[in-house]
């Protein structure tokens, strides 16, 4: 079996703040083309560890490989080039309240294309097409319903082509349909645009729904990496009581 | 011992505010020169709607503040000029006082409960709706995207702000001097100009243009140091306001007296 080609790599990576330790000994490869779930309970350092990756907080220790370049090395110009390539949808959106959603979508390509108005706003309406918002080119963000606000994020997060999205909790705050449609949605965009997806979840439905893989955090640190069965038929009790929802168990309610 | 600890670790936090602050500033104006050289966009759109905003959405409460600003400063001073016999003198009084101080200042004050509020509140409720991190996800530095903007438009919107409310002071105190102190018409505008130089007119407007930066970079400054949901909103909102006023009157003490002991 050829080797697979690694799209984001993590290494020996620790983080505090205010001297808590939220991660520490974080080793991970992420490859090309999956889908990787990070799941883990609330204050597990999930999301503190998407944001490491993005580069949006940088780690105490470690270092996080973005195909073959470290971010920290990275110079403004090489960081913003990097940032070109990759997309992030937000827990809240995060869309831009002042903008309507073709408007939202067009930003990026504004910022960093020279391509005409008329030709950005032909690739705004293709994304949101893709994410099924069409004909919602003119409202703004405040008129739209959560899971419409979660697929328009995910329409900017990739006018610009990336090859890399990262989504955090996607599907929190969401009805189980609505669930199902943004899974589904992730699905098909990284299979029709190629992409490698990361996403951070604590929805089990989710988790096994998507997932090439899975990194299961606890406590700031990694238990275990693996296919979704391999997490599913994992003998560890602390992975059991997560995935099962159950209240007795190792896991220590904060 | 303690009495030390605090202080020093007073001394470090605002130590950390001023580096912090500067930082900003460099960053905006590093943005606003370099955009261009650059080739990147300054959103003229957005600077056009920032100036609308700021500008002429503040022309009528600018107005009403100075307009009645003229009307007391003419009312006040009367009854003390007609003691000494120079009652005509309201006029001259009226219109150096609005034009190189009262003017500029109080403008610069209204601006910045109104607009200096509302820079905070939009950048610090983008902060904690992730929309800052989300610009700065895109490749698209905040700093550039949305203080660059409002810097200038309130450049250049704020001393045009401030000849409204100088014109609106001299149109109050005008008003009171003709109607009520029965002063010629005539003869109120002709001493109103006759001790109102030029000087005074370009030291009041070279103040607004400081009170300006002050403003937007105080308001952006605690927009982005804004935490903790609505509630972190509102307290950032009150600090920027405050701080505002206290820089403007500072920085206004310092320009005059610059002016008083250079000889303007």
């Amino acid at each position: 079996m050829p080797e697979r080609e690694i799209a984001v790599s993590v290494k020996d990576l620790e983080k505090s703040f205010e001297g808590l330790k939220v991660l520490q000994d974080i080793d991970l490869d992420i490859y090309r083309g999956e889908t990787f779930v990070i799941m883990g309970g609330s204050g597990s350092g999930k999301s503190t560890l998407l944001r490491i990756m993005t580069g949006a907080i940088k780690p105490n220790a470690g270092k996080v490989y973005i195909g073959e370049k470290e971010i920290s090395e990275l110079d403004d110009e090489e960081r913003e080039a990097m940032k070109r390539r990759f997309g992030m949808s937000f827990q809240s959106a995060a869309l831009l309240d002042s903008l309507s959603v073709e408007e939202n979508v067009s930003l990026p390509l504004k910022e960093h294309t020279r391509l005409t108005p008329s030709v950005i706003s032909i690739i705004a309406k293709m994304k949101l097409n893709l994410v099924g918002l069409q004909g919602f080119e003119h409202y703004m963000p405040s008129a739209l319903s959560g899971g419409m606000r979660k697929r328009a994020g995910l329409a900017r997060a990739i006018a610009m082509d990336p090859e890399i999205v990262f989504y955090d909790e996607p599907t929190a705050g969401l009805d189980p349909i609505m669930c199902a449609v943004i899974d589904r949605l992730i699905l098909d965009l990284t299979r029709k645009l190629n992409l490698t997806s990361i996403v951070v979840t604590h929805n089990m439905e989710s988790v096994f729904r998507i997932a090439d893989r899975v990194a299961m955090l606890y406590q700031g640190k990694l238990l275990e990496v693996g296919t979704k069965e391999q997490i599913k038929n994992s003998k560890n009790d602390i992975i059991q009581q997560f995935i099962k929802g159950k209240i007795e168990g190792p896991i220590q309610l904060s | 011992m303690h009495i030390f600890e605090h202080i020093g670790r007073a001394v470090t936090q605002w130590c950390c505010v001023f580096i912090d602050f500067s930082r900003l500033c460099i960053d905006t104006v590093y943005w606003g020169v370099m955009s261009p050289i650059k080739k990147k966009p300054l959103h003229p759109q957005i600077v056009s709607y920032q100036m609308v905003f700021m500008g002429i959405q503040s022309i009528i409460i600018v107005f009403f503040v100075m307009f009645f600003t003229g009307i007391v400063l003419a009312m006040q001073s009367a009854p003390q000029l007609i003691q000494m016999g120079g009652l005509i003198y309201v006029a001259s009084l009226v219109s150096i006082s609005i034009c190189r101080e009262l003017g500029p200042v109080l403008t610069a004050l209204v601006i910045a409960g109104r607009i200096g509020a509302a820079i905070t509140a939009e950048i610090g409720s983008m902060k904690v709706n992730e929309q800052v991190e989300a610009l700065d996800t895109m490749a698209v530095n905040p700093v550039r995207y949305l203080v660059v903007p409002k810097l200038i438009a309130l450049f250049f919107m704020l001393p045009c702000l401030t000849v409204i409310g100088d014109v609106s002071g001299l149109l109050g105190g005008y008003l009171i001097g003709v109607h009520n102190l029965r002063i010629n018409s005539g003869l109120y505008i002709q001493t109103a100009l006759k001790f109102l130089t030029l000087k005074d007119i370009y030291t009041g407007l070279s103040k607004s243009f400081v009170f300006a930066v002050i403003i937007t970079m105080v308001g952006a400054y605690q927009g982005f140091k804004t935490q903790g949901g609505a509630v972190g909103v509102g307290r950032a909102t009150t600090i920027s306001v405050v701080t505002s006023f206290i820089l403007v009157i500072i920085a206004d003490a310092l320009m005059t007296s610059i002016y008083y002991f250079s000889g303007y």
